[in-house]
């Protein structure tokens, strides 16, 4: 008996919470999300792109059109949206941001810019993507995302995400990577002057150097060690925790930082 | 990072807390941070770290490599300046002459004009008899030294905050637990050593202790919960460093409302419980937001 009029209660309840919900839909919470394409050309050839994005990706490609071409792939709670982004050319800079509306979800970008120019991304809860040879300074801001860097620059790469990895392939000018969780993998080819930082709270750090390369180590780990695998001259072995010394005499300035992992320097 | 190299941080930080900091020309490696009193980043300078000023304006000519926060304070980015960072004011202005100069997320909080209300007026609170205008007082500045502090944590010791943090979250009844049960034993044995005489010294010594370990857990845990409340607010689409701020504010507010003691002494335990489950925030597993 005790069972039965638990299988009604149960099922009383179940009726009262679907009823509870057929209600709450029909006085419009709408979770669904809508996806429109967004497509625009701008003649821009020198100067820096600004692209801001939210809850989606950022892809910037070098091509080899004396234009930009921006894509966006939005999302929005409206059927009838028409998303339409702030777009500003100004004092040499292009930029390219999201229009503050409560019904716009997110944006993901794919970009595709001249040689030569200035890039600066920022996103949140996306992965940023920048790929393509002959860029000028690069700057990527992003939380909840990793950052892959696949291509070369002469300027400052500058690089902070919160909660994901971020990994350079190549790049000529100086760095300054930052991560809060998440490791940093860079291949930094021959470095004899300029400044490097690569920082993060909890993930390896992996550097790739040329050996010919000579640079002043500052590097520091609280719960990991440090190695290196580079056969040339080492002012001081290399080992421990924490490290200050010149490699080949001493030139650029690599500082390389975590908490709760290993540091690794070696030969690509 | 173990403790004594919080402690080693904090000295080291001191002098800037309470002295001035003279901008130079050339590059600076490393965050700035400074307590009551303004930051001027020449045009010639560059900085390779965060620039944080609690009770202070910040002016950016210059190059910050880094976010620009001032708590109770208000920021000003020169036409000529680049933050290639956040630039974020809580209880203050934010000042862009060019919305360009700033490459990361631009985010004011509160308080449009705070700086502007006359210090005279809240010391008068201060000194009137009736006790409403004190405890209004006294809980303002509660709030906004714990939001300074938690800002100066997060600065110096980004994971030990995040590791008290997801330890709250991964449990925080747990955690409130351990908080109650840490104060329930060391009150009886604090009772029970000082039940003799020599055991007196020692009793002080561990009330002292205790003390300690309450204070510290107060805002090294204050600062996790801020955190916790600060992420789980953006969803994560600010710093660590915006949402803990942010997060602190809220959590003060709520404090702030009458009643509301018991909460108090809840938040207490379950942030002095997470500093002790993490030893100090050293130990134990990070759970990404």
């Amino acid at each position: 008996m005790r069972k039965v009029v638990g299988i009604v209660l149960i099922l009383a309840l179940a009726l009262l919470a679907s009823g509870c919900g057929v209600v709450v839909i029909d006085n419009g919470w709408n979770f669904r999300n809508y996806n429109g394409d967004w497509t625009n050309t701008y003649q821009f050839t020198t100067g820096r792109l600004t692209v801001a994005g939210a809850n989606g990706s950022i892809t910037i490609e070098v091509w080899d059109k004396d234009e930009v071409r921006a894509d966006a792939r939005w999302s929005a709670k409206t059927e009838s949206y028409d998303f339409q982004p702030v777009v500003e050319e100004k004092d040499g800079v292009l930029s390219l941001t999201l229009p503050k509306d409560r019904d716009l979800s997110g944006v993901s970008w794919v970009i595709k810019v001249p040689q030569g120019m200035d890039v600066v991304a920022r996103t949140s809860n996306g992965r940023v993507d920048i790929r393509g040879d002959g860029f000028g300074e690069v700057t990527v801001n992003t939380s909840n995302g990793r950052v892959n860097l696949d291509g070369s620059g002469s300027g400052l790469l500058y690089v902070n995400t919160s909660n994901g990895s971020i990994e350079i392939r190549s790049w000529a000018g100086e760095v300054d990577a930052s991560t809060s969780n998440g490791s940093i993998t860079a291949w930094l080819g021959e470095i004899t002057g300029g400044r490097y930082s690569l920082t993060t709270s909890n993930g390896a750090i992996r550097v790739y150097v040329e050996e010919a390369s000579a640079f002043d180590l500052s590097a520091s780990t609280s719960n990991g060690r440090i190695s290196a695998d580079l056969s040339g001259n080492w002012s001081r072995e290399v080992s421990g925790t924490n490290h200050d010394g010149l490699y080949n005499g001493g030139g650029a300035r690599l500082i390389l930082r975590t908490s709760n992992s290993n540091i690794w320097l070696s030969r690509p | 990072m173990k403790l004594s190299k919080i402690f080693a941080a904090l000295l080291l930080v001191l002098p800037l807390l309470v002295g001035g900091l003279a901008g130079a020309a050339g590059d600076t490696n490393g965050d700035i941070v400074k307590f009551s009193g303004d930051i001027v980043i020449p045009a010639d300078q560059t900085v390779n770290g965060s620039v944080v000023a609690i009770s202070g304006n910040i002016e950016v000519l210059g190059t910050v490599n880094g976010n620009v926060v001032a708590v109770m304070g208000n920021v000003t980015i020169d036409d000529s300046a680049v933050v290639r960072g956040d630039a974020v004011a809580v209880l203050g202005n934010l000042k862009l002459q060019n919305e360009g100069s700033v490459y990361g997320n631009r985010v004011a909080v509160v308080g449009q004009g705070f700086r502007n209300i006359p210090v005279h007026n809240w010391s008068w609170r201060l000194h009137r008899p009736h006790l409403r205008g004190f405890h209004f007082g006294a809980k303002t500045f509660g709030l906004v030294f714990q939001v300074a502090m938690t800002a100066l944590l997060i600065a110096i010791a980004p994971q030990h905050v995040v590791r008290i943090k997801s330890s709250i979250s991964s449990n925080f009844v747990a955690a409130g637990a351990i908080g109650l049960g840490t104060i329930l034993a060391s009150s009886a044995l604090i009772f029970i050593t000082a039940l003799t005489i020599i055991g007196i010294p020692l009793a002080i010594l561990l009330a002292a202790l205790l003390g300690l370990v309450c204070l510290v857990g107060r805002y090294l845990g204050g600062a996790a919960i801020g955190l916790l409340i600060g992420q789980a607010v953006f969803k994560g689409h600010q710093s660590q460093m915006n949402a803990a701020i942010v997060g602190s504010l809220i959590a003060g507010a709520i404090l702030m409302v009458p009643f509301t003691g018991l909460l108090s002494a809840l938040f207490s335990l379950i942030a002095l419980g997470g500093v002790i489950v993490t030893r100090m925030g050293t130990k134990g597993e990070i759970v990404n937001a």
